[in-house]
């Protein structure tokens, strides 16, 4: 048998012999423009993907929420007091900015799509500054699998990250490629919204036992809104400790495709742990990839 | 500011008209093709995921992509993005299920699709990734051997000997699976098609 023959005994069996219909572009245009207005930090698709700093929300796999959550809402605190309480805003600036320990976080995300099982997202995540660092380890369950991922920026200049994943527990794939040094922890949005003076203070509400300040985002205008179904997405809202202003929750909303069609995601976001461990060498070893000792360190395949 | 950038760059930029209009005419010539290849390694909604990364690594490098190639460009997109996916999951083993089912799996869409031979499809979940994926190229994309060799990024000589080789172990799986033999014939490896 020639090659040719072997080739069209090949193609007798293709299961799929006519193209079939794309879907259609919208949803991606929404996911481009939310993309190109926050991006998820290169550094961050590394840690999460193992691969090359990337600007891809994944869709199916470590769309960890907190990224997906920057990604989708885009948001920015209005941070005026609405009804001439504290400077709601100003106080959570104050408690989400890094100081000079190691920031320690913990969040369980969960993204629901109608028909579909929810994924969620279990992170654990170190972060220090000057100079920066980050280690994010990851457990995702999508109902049917569960995807493990470890990362660890260890400089930013020169570039150099490691990721792991229990899926080849074998291998630690290190990178060179240039890391986004401005947006690498999951409250980095809520700073910048913070920052931009954009929510409202829509109340106060009681979770898991504690007080806590409701916020409703707006959205910044954008040249594609993010429509669903002729109308915009829900607008994120988020709660804050009523004493520490730190972050407990978030739930935002983002524009999925399911089948092809336009669906409304929701990401909840919840945060278990929130504290600035001091800079001692003990919690500094934190910003380090975990110790793999089967595992190898090698050089980042190439990718798109 | 209005400054031109690199769509794909990561300044956060919205990128200009014209490079939406490019994507979008990027996506209108070559979304069906590319999710046909998708489709045919992967059920229907892994395939639309692919399908848009894919088409967002389009994005990011728009201006790399040789406007008289991008459908083999994009296919070795395709191909990365779903190696990188079966890396830490399952999915070779729905693969090669996938593979071996008789018809596609949301059957009914394509009601007059040309349902394949079980003993191909067998034969083919049998090899490797590496032959299967080469044959596949060739066979059910209908690439040439030049157009295989970039998406497989490798040199078409390469490419040659490899081919030799997958249509062997091909034939040999072929056999085992209760197909009716047929005889290798010896061949050149760097023989054209």
């Amino acid at each position: 048998m020639r090659t040719a023959e072997t080739i069209a005994l090949v193609q007798s069996a293709n299961p799929i012999p006519l193209d079939p219909p794309a879907p259609p572009i919208e949803p991606l245009l929404a996911r481009l423009d939310r993309s190109a207005r926050t991006p998820e930090s290169p550094l961050r698709a590394t840690l999460r993907t193992g691969t090359r700093p990337s600007r891809i929300p994944r869709l199916g796999l470590a769309v960890a929420a907190i990224a997906a959550l920057a990604i989708a809402i885009t948001v920015v605190l209005a941070g005026r007091p609405s009804h001439g309480g504290p400077d709601i805003a100003a106080a959570i600036a104050r408690a989400i900015t890094p100081g000079p320990g190691v920031l320690h976080i913990v969040t369980e995300t969960e993204n629901t799509v109608a028909g579909a099982p929810a994924r969620k997202t279990h992170e654990e995540l170190w972060s220090a500054q000057s100079p920066r660092r980050l280690h994010t380890h990851s457990v995702l369950n999508t109902g049917s699998e569960t995807i493990e991922d470890e990362g660890a920026l260890l400089s930013v200049s020169p570039p150099r990250t490691l990721s792991w994943s229990a899926s080849q527990p074998d291998t630690i794939t290190e990178s060179t490629q240039p890391v986004d040094a401005t947006e690498q922890t999951p409250d980095a949005w809520l700073r910048e919204a913070v920052n931009d003076h954009r929510a409202q203070v829509a109340g106060q509400v009681e979770i898991d036992g504690r007080h806590a300040w409701r916020l409703t985002i707006s959205r910044p205008p954008t040249p594609h809104p993010q429509l669903l179904e002729g109308r915009e997405l829900p607008a994120p809202t988020v709660l804050v400790d009523a004493n520490t202003y730190d972050p407990l929750e978030s739930v935002a909303y983002a524009l999925s495709s399911t089948g092809g069609h336009p669906t409304l995601e929701t990401i909840t976001t919840r945060y278990l742990a929130y504290e600035e461990l001091p800079a001692t060498s003990a919690n500094e070893a934190q910003l380090q990839l975990a110790s793999h000792p089967a595992a190898k360190i090698t050089p980042e395949p190439p990718a798109g | 500011v209005s400054q031109a950038c690199n769509p794909g760059a990561a300044c956060g930029h919205i990128p200009s008209v014209n490079a939406s209009e490019h994507f979008e005419a990027l996506y209108s010539e070559h979304a069906r093709a590319v999710l046909a290849y998708t489709r045919r390694r992967c059920d229907r909604s892994e395939a639309e995921d692919v399908l848009a990364e894919v088409f967002l690594v389009a994005w990011r490098r728009l201006e790399s992509i040789p406007p008289h190639d991008a459908r083999v460009w994009l296919l070795g997109v395709a191909r990365r993005v779903l190696s990188n996916k079966r890396r830490g999951t399952a999915r070779r083993a729905a693969l090669h299920s996938r593979l071996a089912e008789s018809q596609p799996r949301d059957g009914g869409v394509f009601p007059d699709a040309n349902v394949g031979d079980s003993h191909v499809l067998q034969a083919l979940a049998s090899l490797d990734e590496g032959d299967r994926e080469l044959l596949l190229l060739l066979g059910w994309e209908q690439l040439d051997r030049y157009e295989a060799a970039r998406v497989l990024e490798i040199r078409p000589g390469t490419l040659s000997v490899r081919l030799h080789r997958s249509r062997r172990r091909f034939a040999r799986a072929l056999a085992a699976t209760g197909h009716p033999p047929f005889a290798i014939e010896p061949t050149n490896t760097m023989e054209t098609q």
